[in-house]
């Protein structure tokens, strides 16, 4: 079943970035969006997300499809202590959810936790109220290699438990370098 | 002496209050990268105040209206604005310094309006605008609490993920907490409890929640504290003495607290040689 189904879209703002695009969601799907700067990967990300209308062509939506969406994570130190898990308390993630990440984890200051342990958390915030697609803007930015291979296995954990239908990344990191078989890639050029 | 400190226990009251409800809003606002916003929104209410004054020097209130249209009319500007940056608010900020030299200029009467709204008047505030700022305070406190899990998730989006979400109802609890505080207390005060403790002490103690107490504590003993000194001590000037006392008890606190993390930290290392 298809969750989006956007066929010959031409997205942008005043002149299309990419024309004739094909993109379809389905239930289950990991796709990747990757291609270099400037090739319209977050202009798509936003004409999928509503925020802006396609150019030409059409996106249509399940009926009572909901989505969430987590933009890009900026390198930041917060001037006051807040531990991964009061994040994910402020959030109202449920427990099952905080499960995923261990206990010692979880105690850790924002500021002292890895990249990968950052995304991980923001990920579970995204999570904490049922949707269908979560969008993930850049999510490799600022993790290292070992970081980037747990984080997937984490996303196709999440994936494959159901906790939602299917997920959307936008990334300048090519599918090649992210060791997975499930990915569907949409390459921009 | 004892009846000096009793004439003034609403004072202390008010101070209490602002000293735990200034650091808390203060501590989101700079987690949020808006504390060169706060210096020169704090000029806007400054200035809104005089213009106030000037025009309608006798009418009772009228400098604590202006002064929340101007705060108010810079905000939504601010917000409006999307290409604002730190070098735009100093900018903000060294104008409205100079409208409101200019004004003084003009109105060399506004002079005293201008050095009250810098060091506000806490001592010379009536029994009944006291008691009114005790209530209102009481109430942004209150409602910043009940909301605080929405907050606080705007603290997060807005500083890790660069969102612009503006959530009014919170934007006009700071508005009015600010601009209640500059009538009260003063922009010296009001700044300085909105900025100090987060970024001195915001990182003591190592967890949300718990910052946010030691910094409304601090807040509170400070405030108390420095209004305390300045009666004991004539000559002690109440609002300078008070950012004095709040600047020692956060060294203080960040003192113990290393010496604490350090000691914390040794424990651990040794129990896991045990184990």
């Amino acid at each position: 079943m298809n969750l989006i189904d956007a066929s010959n879209i031409d997205i942008g703002y005043t002149s299309p970035l990419q024309k004739g695009l094909n993109i379809s969601v389905e239930s289950g799907d990991f796709i990747l969006i990757s291609g270099p700067n400037g090739s319209g990967k977050t202009t798509l990300l936003k004409t999928l997300l509503k925020e802006i209308p396609a150019i030409e062509g059409r996106v249509v939506y399940n009926d009572g499809l909901s989505f969430s969406y987590l933009p890009q994570l900026l390198k930041y130190e917060f001037p006051i202590s807040i531990t991964l898990k009061e994040i994910l308390e402020i959030y109202e993630v449920p427990s099952s959810l905080q499960s995923f990440i261990p206990e010692d984890v979880l105690d850790l200051l924002w500021d002292s936790a890895s990249g990968g342990q950052r995304q991980k958390v923001l990920v579970l915030s995204r999570l904490a109220k049922t949707t269908d697609i979560l969008f993930l803007d850049e999510p490799f930015n600022h993790v290292d290699r070992k970081g980037v291979d747990e984080l997937m296995t984490f996303l196709l954990t999440v994936l494959e438990g159901r906790y939602i239908k299917s997920i959307v990344i936008i990334s300048h990191i090519s599918p090649q370098k992210l060791n997975s078989d499930s990915i569907k890639s949409v390459v921009l050029q | 002496m004892i009846e000096l400190f009793s004439l003034f226990k609403l004072s202390f009251v008010l101070c209490c209050l602002a000293g735990i409800l200034l650091p808390i809003q203060g501590a989101h606002l700079v987690s949020r990268k808006e504390s060169l916003q706060i210096l020169a929104l704090a000029q806007a209410g400054l200035v809104g105040s005089l213009i106030g004054k000037a025009l309608w020097y006798d009418l009772p209130g009228i400098s604590l209206v202006f002064s929340l249209l101007f705060f108010i009319l810079i905000k939504v500007f601010f917000i409006m604005n999307k290409r604002t940056n730190e070098a735009f608010y100093i900018v903000t900020y060294l104008v409205l310094l100079a409208l409101g030299q200019s004004m003084i200029a003009i109105f060399p009467s506004l002079d005293s309006h201008m050095a009250l709204g810098l060091f506000g008047d806490i001592v010379s505030l009536s029994e009944v605008s006291t008691a009114s700022l005790i209530a209102i305070f009481m109430n942004i406190l209150v409602l910043q609490m009940y909301f605080s899990t929405k907050i606080e998730r705007i603290t997060i989006e807005r500083s890790i993920l660069g969102s612009q979400k503006i959530y009014i109802f919170e934007e006009l609890l700071y508005a009015l907490t600010f601009i209640f505080s500059l009538y009260g207390l003063g922009l010296l005060f009001t700044v300085g409890l909105y900025i100090i403790p987060c970024v001195v002490g915001g990182k003591v103690i190592k967890s949300f929640s718990g910052s946010f107490l030691f910094l409304g504590i601090m807040g509170a003993f400070s405030a108390s504290g420095g209004l305390a000194l300045s009666i004991y001590f004539s000559k002690l000037s109440t609002v300078p003495s008070q950012i004095i006392i709040l600047l020692l008890l956060l060294l203080l606190g960040k003192i113990v607290g290393s010496r604490y993390e350090k000691v914390r930290s040794n424990l651990k290392r040794k129990e896991i040689k045990c184990n």
